[in-house]
């Protein structure tokens, strides 16, 4: 596997958003997995390390918030970008004061998180 | 002579008119049956369907038409309608006579159907038809004979002229002569009376009438000034609705003879004054002129050649006849002397004639001229010895007179050669001497002489009768005004006046004995007076009228004496009747003046009825009675009075009497005494009223009655009247106490009770109305006006309006509350409730009222008022409360829902979004393209809408204030718990009473109660039911708030997480994960805390607890309003 080639998980219990990000994000080089739940999703991380997380918030389950609180625990590095559909006053405080380098709010615009993954990661 | 004369001056008029009326019946007789004018088959049915035609008449228009005292009609229109009656199968019906408008009228009316000889005027077109021209009249002005200024019609403007009112000439002069003062009259008498005393100038009518009135009425002094142009043409009219008869009568006039018409006119019209005598003289003078005249003509046959001898003859009979016409002019004396003179100058051819009088007199009666005689040529004038010799003195030369005499040298210098001096005699004595000078010397022969002397005769004859007349007039007018004067007087009497002769025959009846015994005037004249007295007294009439006709004097002669009298139809009543007696000639005469006295009689008899009436009802009536005389004796005690005291005629036989029976104690009976004669004499001396008096009576059997007595004095007899009023006294007693007792009702009540006359506005008030306004009862005399001022400013409007209605008769009662100011300020409210009692004409007269004081009343109910009106506003507080809490856990819900929704629909749009862009990515430049925008459009728009409502229910700010937490979630229950109860679910509560008020934001700490009930029923639901319990405690800071249920309680792994938020045991859609974490937010705000515990099986239990006071003041703001607006 290229060294250079980032890799991207991408965590949200619809499968067909993540579908759309794997291809949109492929699209641009990077290399996509997904989980669709956050117990898979943090072993993923463990496993995988990938660059960057792309993270729904509202799971089941282990949700986005928790994944969050645990890396944050952990000091992973891990970039994470929330793609959530909750929209509090508090939440996008709430998430980056939790580790998240930006949250986006559903629907989202796919070239905008591009443009921000491509920021974060290169 | 004078007749010779006479009968020359009426030539052939005077025979024809003789042979005329002779021969006229039978020249009509015998033409009616010849010639009878052709009608046709309709107009004979006319006449037949009418046989009766009523006539008018032109009424004292001699000798036209004129009626005699029985109304006969006479004159031409009698002769016309004669005439025609003969030509036509009518019969004319004599319509009464009345005056000449009334006949107008009655034509107008149809009351008269043709009216006789009138002219035709434009007027009378409008009502009459009118028959050809029966009669043409000609019309002439009269003056009085001095007058010599009117000369003719073109004389008359300017003065003042008579004539008949209503008459054609009437209106031919209004017409022609504008500038003439007409005096119209109702009679040609009176019109021509009137030229006579100068009120007017001239008379203007017919030649016939005038002529006709100034002989019958003996006028003098009149003469006929001139003809006019006018004139009348005299035709019948008939009512316009019946053609058929003017037709029918024209047939009839056309059918008239030239001779028939002659005739007629002859009748009426030729000269036949009632001159002194002249039918007589005329008749004589008729003869023998005709036989004058026969016998000259034989006479000149015979002297054939002796033709100055007939010429003489005739030259003399002129002057007669010359001089006598002016005897039948009725001239005055200067006149006629003057005139007389001047025809016998001219007709005589002598050179000079004179009338004068004896040499005493200063003045000559009448001369040609100045030049002879004068004064000083009278001293030897032989005239002189015609008047002291009184015989006629002819000088036949002059020449041969005396030489000296101056008379002669006068003579002979004015070429006279004989005279002749003739004395006239104007009374016994010689007046006068008529002088005659001709230029022929012996010019006066025996023949002459003759003549002369007849003239001279005629001259006295002439004067003599023309004073003779004019002081016949004099005395003819002054008995026609005095009889005038008697007659208006008679027949102006109420009484009857009657005249009888000593056989008792009527010699006089005026119009009240017509009116009183029924009999006409002309039904008793004439006739025995008997027929007017009953017959018992006949006998004693006719003793009486023999007695004193033979000489006895009765003493019924100017006594008055109270008889019967007896009417035409038989009838007797009472008359008093004065009888006077007077002789004319030897013979006595009686005249009886009588009043009617049946009316006095009637009144006599039924004042003695009533008289009896009077004691009648005094005897009969129901009230006690006494009637005394002037001198208190007493005529009579009633029934009811005997009755009533005990006492009767016995014992009180007159007033003296009475007193010390009725009043035995001496004191009081002497006080009762002074004011009865006091009142008493007031009475019969002022004519005052009685002012009735109150006195305690005893009666025979030694009781009290209190008696009002009146009383009264009718003629000369004083009636007391006694009312028992001992009953009533009782009554009265009675009926103050119930008034008394009212009056402590309606003051325990706070009534009153008021009465007001509305057209005075006074009124009357009970102590009761008086207290309720603050007043001492009877303070004022009460009036409408007053008890407005009392009213409180404000409601008087109102009260006039209620009074308004009353007294227009709107509405006959009204109920009003008002306010009222008392005189020491203080403000009641009064109940009035007015009801009209009495009407006049419709309109309220009387009303009375009740009022009551309700202040008391007025401010418990205000009380109650206030009471309801908090009970109100704390159910709309409830209601307020419910409707807050409904929205509060909607609110919940939707803010539940809101989050839900948005995350469940964001997560499809999110896809749907993404997976576009994708599809846009891939093409940019594709056929899609644009679809593909639109999806994203919509995307856009879709999560707008979503973000919207997810904005909404995440708003909630704080809106402190004091709460009682039992109360608050009562409220909150109270919205749930009937749906609860449905999935068995029971909730329970244990409030503590004493818990304080919290500061906190109701709303949100509703939204709290709200979720975790709402969670507790998602626990027990799946249990099938269980019970909530709740309960409160009070702490020294605060409330302490649990809420425990017995579901199935919560896992221990998860009892650390239930608070945060996202956290959801429950699928998704079904929540949001974020209801207890609000809750945990919200009491957190509230500075307060929120803990669970849970027993596995046995529930969930959660703590609340809240401090009294929250830290956070903040101001309340209307957020429940901001978000119903996000709502919206």
């Amino acid at each position: 596997m290229n060294k250079d080639v980032k890799k991207i998980l991408v965590v949200d219990d619809e499968y067909f958003f993540c579908k759309i990000l794997d291809k949109y994000l492929s699209r641009l080089g990077y290399a996509v997995i997904i989980s669709m739940n956050g117990e898979q999703a943090l072993e993923m991380i463990a496993l995988e390390k990938p660059d960057l997380v792309t993270l729904d918030i509202r799971m089941p389950g282990v949700n986005g918030y928790d994944i969050l609180e645990k890396l944050r625990l952990h000091q992973s590095p891990v970039k994470i970008v929330v793609i959530s559909a909750i929209d509090t006053p508090e939440m996008e405080a709430q998430m980056k004061a939790a580790g998240a380098s930006a949250v986006f709010l559903k629907p989202v615009e796919l070239e905008e998180i591009g443009r921000v993954v491509k920021e974060l990661i290169g | 002579m004078r007749r010779c004369i006479s009968s020359l001056f009426l030539s052939h008029r005077s025979l024809v008119l003789l042979v005329m009326t002779v021969l006229l019946p039978f020249a009509w007789l015998g033409e009616a049956e010849t010639s009878l004018p052709q009608l046709t088959q309709s107009e004979l049915q006319w006449l037949t369907a009418h046989p009766k035609i009523v006539v008018g008449t032109v009424p004292d228009w001699e000798p036209i038409s004129m009626r005699n005292k029985n109304g006969d009609l006479s004159g031409m229109a009698d002769s016309y309608k004669n005439l025609i009656e003969t030509k036509l199968p009518v019969t004319f019906v004599l319509a009464p006579e009345l005056p000449w408008e009334k006949v107008l009228d009655d034509a107008k009316d149809k009351k008269i159907d043709a009216v006789l000889l009138l002219g035709r005027t434009d007027e009378r077109d409008k009502y009459l038809l009118f028959t050809d021209v029966l009669v043409d009249l000609p019309y002439v002005i009269i003056t009085s004979a001095e007058n010599r200024s009117i000369r003719g019609e073109r004389d008359l403007p300017g003065r003042r002229v008579s004539v008949r009112s209503k008459f054609v000439s009437q209106e031919w002069l209004e017409s022609e002569f504008p500038d003439a003062a007409l005096f119209p009259k109702e009679t040609t008498l009176l019109a021509l009376d009137a030229v006579l005393t100068g009120e007017v100038d001239a008379y203007v009518g017919s030649m016939a009438d005038a002529v006709e009135t100034i002989g019958k009425n003996r006028i003098g002094n009149l003469r006929v000034s001139a003809r006019t142009s006018f004139v009348n043409h005299l035709r019948i009219g008939v009512r316009k609705d019946w053609p058929e008869l003017a037709s029918v009568l024209n047939k009839a006039i056309r059918d008239i003879s030239p001779k028939e018409h002659n005739a007629i006119w002859n009748l009426w019209v030729p000269f036949h004054h009632e001159w002194p005598d002249s039918r007589i003289v005329y008749a004589l003078v008729a003869c023998l002129a005709a036989i004058v005249i026969v016998g000259l003509y034989f006479y000149a046959a015979r002297l054939r050649k002796v033709d100055k001898e007939l010429k003489d003859v005739t030259r003399r009979l002129t002057i007669l006849s010359g001089c006598n016409q002016l005897l039948l002019k009725n001239l005055d004396e200067q006149t006629f002397l003057h005139s007389t003179v001047q025809i016998i100058k001219d007709l005589g051819g002598y050179e000079f004639v004179h009338v004068y009088g004896p040499p005493t007199a200063t003045t000559y009666f009448h001369g040609l001229d100045g030049t002879l005689p004068t004064q000083e040529t009278m001293a030897d004038c032989p005239c002189n010895k015609a008047f002291s010799e009184n015989k006629t003195v002819i000088v036949n030369d002059i020449l041969q007179y005396d030489e000296k005499s101056r008379w002669r040298d006068v003579a002979l210098k004015n070429g006279c050669k004989s005279a002749i001096m003739l004395p006239v005699m104007f009374s016994e004595k010689t007046d006068a001497v008529l002088s005659i000078y001709s230029v022929t010397p012996g010019m006066f022969s025996d023949k002459e002489i003759a003549i002369l002397e007849e003239l001279a005769q005629d001259l006295s004859l002439g004067v003599r009768t023309t004073r003779e007349r004019e002081r016949g007039i004099a005395i003819a007018r002054r008995v026609r005004e005095s009889e005038v004067g008697f007659r208006s007087l008679v027949e102006t009497a109420t009484d009857a006046i009657i005249s009888v002769d000593s056989s008792g025959m009527v010699t006089f009846w005026n119009s009240s004995a017509a009116k009183m015994f029924g009999y006409a005037a002309d039904e008793v004249i004439g006739k025995n007076l008997v027929v007017i007295i009953p017959e018992r007294h006949r006998a004693l009439h006719r003793a009486g009228l023999e007695s004193v006709a033979s000489g006895g004097v009765r003493k019924i002669i100017g006594a008055t004496v109270a008889t019967e009298g007896l009417k035409k139809g038989g009838d007797e009543f009472p008359v008093e009747l004065t009888l006077a007696t007077w002789e004319v000639d030897g013979e006595k005469f009686f005249t009886a003046i009588i009043r009617d006295i049946s009316e006095r009689k009637m009144a006599e008899e039924s004042l003695r009825k009533s008289q009896e009436d009077f004691k009648q009802i005094i005897k009969n009536s129901s009230v006690a009675m006494a009637l005394t005389d002037a001198d208190e004796k007493v005529l009579l005690l009633n029934g009811k009075f005997v009755e009533l005291f005990g006492y009767d005629e016995s014992d009180i036989p007159n007033v003296e009497a009475w007193w010390p029976l009725a009043y035995p104690d001496p004191k009081y009976r002497e006080d009762v005494k002074a004011v009865w004669n006091e009142r008493v004499n007031a009475v019969i001396c002022d004519k005052a009223v009685f002012v009735p008096m109150e006195t305690s009576v005893v009666c025979k059997d030694g009781g009290k009655r209190v008696i009002n007595i009146n009383f009264s004095y009718i003629g000369n007899r004083g009636l007391t009247v006694f009312y028992d009023l001992t009953k009533r006294k009782a009554m009265e007693d009675e009926i103050l106490a119930s008034h008394k007792m009212l009056a402590n009702a309606q003051e325990l009540a706070n009534m009153g009770h008021w009465d007001m006359d509305v057209i005075t506005g006074k009124g009357t008030w009970s102590d009761g109305s008086f207290k309720i306004f603050g007043l001492e009862p009877g303070a004022w005399e009460p009036t409408f006006v007053k008890f407005l001022g009392m009213v409180h400013p404000d409601d008087r409007k109102y009260i006039e309006q209620c009074m308004r209605d009353v007294l227009s008769g709107k509405l006959s009662k009204v109920e009003f509350d008002a306010r009222i100011i008392r005189p020491d300020g203080q403000e009641r409210v009064i109940h009035d409730k007015l009801e009209v009692i009495s009407y006049a004409d419709g309109k309220p007269v009387k009303i009375t009222g009740v009022n009551v004081d309700i202040t008391e009343r007025k401010r418990y109910e205000r009380k109650l008022e206030i009471a309801n009106d908090d009970l109100k506003s704390a159910l709309e507080e409830i209601q307020r409360g419910r409707e807050f809490l409904m929205r509060s856990e909607k609110l919940a819900s939707v803010g539940t829902l809101a989050a839900g929704v948005a995350h469940e629909i964001l997560n499809p749009l999110n896809i749907i979004s993404t997976v576009t862009q994708l599809m846009l990515m891939d093409e940019r430049r594709g056929r899609f393209h644009d679809n593909l925008k639109e999806i994203m459009l919509q995307v856009g728009r879709a999560s707008k809408i979503t973000n919207n409502l997810r904005m909404f229910a995440r708003e909630k700010k704080f809106d402190l204030g004091p709460v009682d937490v039992n109360a608050l979630f009562d409220h909150t229950a109270g919205l749930v718990e009937h749906d609860m109860s449905l999935d068995n679910i029971f909730i329970e509560r244990r409030y503590d009473s004493d818990i304080s008020l919290v500061m906190a934001d109701s709303d949100q700490l509703a939204q709290v109660f709200l979720n975790l009930l709402t969670n507790a029923r998602d626990a027990l639901k799946p249990g099938r039911g269980g019970v909530i319990t709740v309960s409160t405690k009070a702490t020294d800071d605060g409330v302490e708030f649990t809420m425990r249920d017995n579901g199935p309680g919560i896992p221990p792994d998860v009892m650390d997480r239930i608070f945060d938020p996202f956290f959801t045991t429950k699928e998704p859609g079904e929540g949001t994960g974020l209801g207890l974490a609000i809750s945990h937010r919200i009491i957190e705000n509230h500075r307060g805390t929120i803990t669970v515990e849970s027993v596995d099986n046995a529930g969930a239990s959660f703590k609340i607890f809240l401090p009294k006071e929250c830290p956070l003041s903040k101001k309340p703001d209307k957020l429940k309003n901001a978000s119903l607006k996000g709502l919206q």
